[in-house]
């Protein structure tokens, strides 16, 4: 098991911390659908079609991450909050052992 | 999508999300013809039938000062079933014991109780309003006293004269049902017809051959019937933009260097669509959940210039979705009328080209009862289906939160609605098409005999 931490600022400026867990070969996205994260949308289900599971990864997963792909930075262009240095779209990352402890923040909106 | 949001979108039930957000809307309930002693004998002697609204059981009735009564099915008194009730002309009478309703609800009489009681003004049975419109029968199954004024779209606007009502019975949820109307894409495929009918031997009878009508304008000097845009240019543009009403969609198929195929439809929030059947005929179609697992359209024809010829149009959806019922005569027990030499050869689908309600049919009942949406994959040409479903979450979440539900529940909004919306299917210039619809639009307006100034003057401010 892969422990996730999902940050998220709510209604009032209230940060909340997530910690779920997640399977090697299942990704970042899927993990937090699972959860019932619901600052995660993912509406078309991880098919790098509509930028609704936008997170931001904080260090030092961020730069241990491989590096997106076009598709995935094309996306990132039509997030909703504005995408930053740290945004990825959570369906690309494939969570394996190494990221045990990966920490993101996550947008104030997904819409 | 994760499992509790599917169940949020989809069940409707009273107390749940869906069905509070659903409630503070007018739902079609059943067709006038229901009750015509042509379509059904039973209703000349006693015009009375049971009813089933998202998963509530109730009993409408016509009595005979002419009022529509939708009461609650069981008798107050000690549940037993309304719908068995003697109707006694002025009001429907319980045979358990005697108990007495009107149309308001009001109990008439309780004659088991000693004389000179006086526990009938007590006694009252839930009555919800009943709105008629365009030869349908509506209910306010919300909160009593809270309906916002009725919509005043052209499907309600036109006279009976110009106007068609029809429903169908779907064995699914009702949102897929919905999605099918909303998704612009699925037409190039769903309904595609590998070869097209001749426009002439189409003609007048847009109601019966759809999607077989030429579009508006040409190219070349050539009408197009829709059939041929659609299965030629299969990878839209889609777009959409929020209104009064809910969301305008635009479909863009770039046909040529000089011309674009401009499809302009509606969906009314949360539940009806609106598209163009012809350059004179629009369809506006509710979709009312009977239970969560079940569903009944109501699609109203809008002639925007001649009147329509209702017994033809009843004639030719009678044979595949039978009244008193309408419960289509194809289905999962008979694989839809599946033929695969059909879909090898003349169709897209291979379920038949005179009644392309069954292709609709096939696509959401094959899915299941409730479609599992964790199971989806939705692309890029689903977008206007993402953002329908972000609409109805955040419209529950504000009704939860004990706020207004958004377009036409808001009473200020209703108010403002006067004719509309425009549905409509052309070929325009290429460069021009976002003002080529509007004036399309405007045209038709102007040369329809049933729209007033005010109508006009309502949607060009």
């Amino acid at each position: 098991m892969i422990t996730l931490h999902l940050h998220q600022i709510g209604p009032g400026g209230r940060e909340t911390a997530h910690e779920i867990t997640g399977k090697p070969g299942e990704s970042l996205m899927q993990a937090a659908v699972a959860a019932g994260v619901d600052g995660v949308a993912a509406d078309c289900g991880g098919l790098l079609t509509c930028a609704t599971c936008h997170v931001m990864v904080r260090e030092p997963w961020r730069s241990a991450l491989p590096p997106m792909a076009d598709e995935e930075s094309t996306m990132l262009d039509f997030t909703a909050a504005t995408r930053t240095e740290a945004s990825r779209l959570s369906c690309q990352i494939v969570l394996d052992e190494s990221m045990d402890g990966l920490t993101v923040d996550l947008p104030k909106s997904q819409y | 999508m994760n499992a509790q949001q599917n169940e949020r979108l989809t069940r409707t039930g009273l107390g749940t999300d869906g069905g509070e957000l659903l409630r503070r809307y007018w739902q079609p309930v059943a067709l006038v013809d229901e009750f015509d002693p042509d379509t059904d004998p039973r209703m000349e002697r006693r015009p009375l039938k049971a009813v089933r609204v998202m998963g509530e059981d109730l009993v409408l009735f016509r009595d005979e000062a002419g009022r529509w009564g939708l009461l609650d099915r069981d008798c107050p008194h000690r549940g037993a079933d309304l719908a068995y009730a003697r109707h006694e002309g002025d009001g429907l009478r319980c045979p358990f014991h005697g108990w007495k309703f009107d149309a308001a609800g009001r109990c008439l009489d309780t004659p088991a109780e000693p004389l000179g009681s006086r526990l009938h003004e007590r006694v009252r049975q839930r009555s919800y309003p009943v709105v008629e419109r365009s030869g349908v029968l509506f209910a306010w199954l919300g909160e009593p006293g809270t309906e916002p004024p009725f919509p005043r779209y052209d499907c309600f606007e036109a006279p009976g004269t110009h106007t068609f009502a029809y429903k169908g019975l779907w064995h699914c949820n009702w949102l897929q049902a919905f999605e099918v109307g909303i998704d612009p894409c699925h037409t190039s495929f769903l309904h595609r017809f590998l070869n097209d009918a001749s426009l002439e031997s189409v003609g007048d009878n847009a109601g019966a051959r759809q999607f077989r009508s030429a579009s508006l304008g040409a190219v070349n000097g050539q009408a197009w019937p829709m059939s041929r845009i659609m299965r030629e240019f299969h990878r839209p543009e889609l777009s959409s933009e929020t209104t009064p009403w809910g969301l305008r969609i635009t479909t863009l198929r770039r046909m040529t260097e000089e011309l674009t195929h401009v499809r302009v439809t509606h969906e009314i929030f949360p539940q009806a669509f609106c598209i163009p059947l012809s350059p004179t005929m629009t369809i506006t179609q509710w979709h009312v959940p009977v239970d969560d697992t079940h569903t009944y359209w109501f699609a109203f024809f809008t002639s925007y210039d001649k009147p329509v010829d209702k017994q033809a149009m009843r004639d030719q959806r009678a044979p595949f979705i039978p009244p008193p019922l309408y419960a289509p005569k194809t289905g999962r027990h008979n694989d839809w009328g599946f033929n695969a030499e059909e879909q090898r050869t003349r169709t897209f689908l291979g379920m038949g080209e005179e009644d392309i309600n069954v292709h609709d049919q096939w696509a959401v009942e094959s899915m299941g009862a409730i479609q599992d949406r964790t199971r989806e994959h939705l692309g890029t040409s689903d977008k206007i289906i993402m953002t329908h479903r972000r609409l109805l979450l955040k419209a529950m979440d504000e009704v939860k939160a004990g706020g207004t539900a958004p377009f036409n529940a808001d009473p200020a909004t209703a108010a403002d609605q006067v004719g509309g919306p425009d549905a409509v299917d052309g070929i325009a210039p290429a460069g021009t098409w976002g003002t080529w619809w509007a004036e399309q639009a405007q045209a038709r307006r102007q040369g329809t005999p049933w729209i007033t100034t005010e109508h006009t003057d309502a949607l060009t401010s």
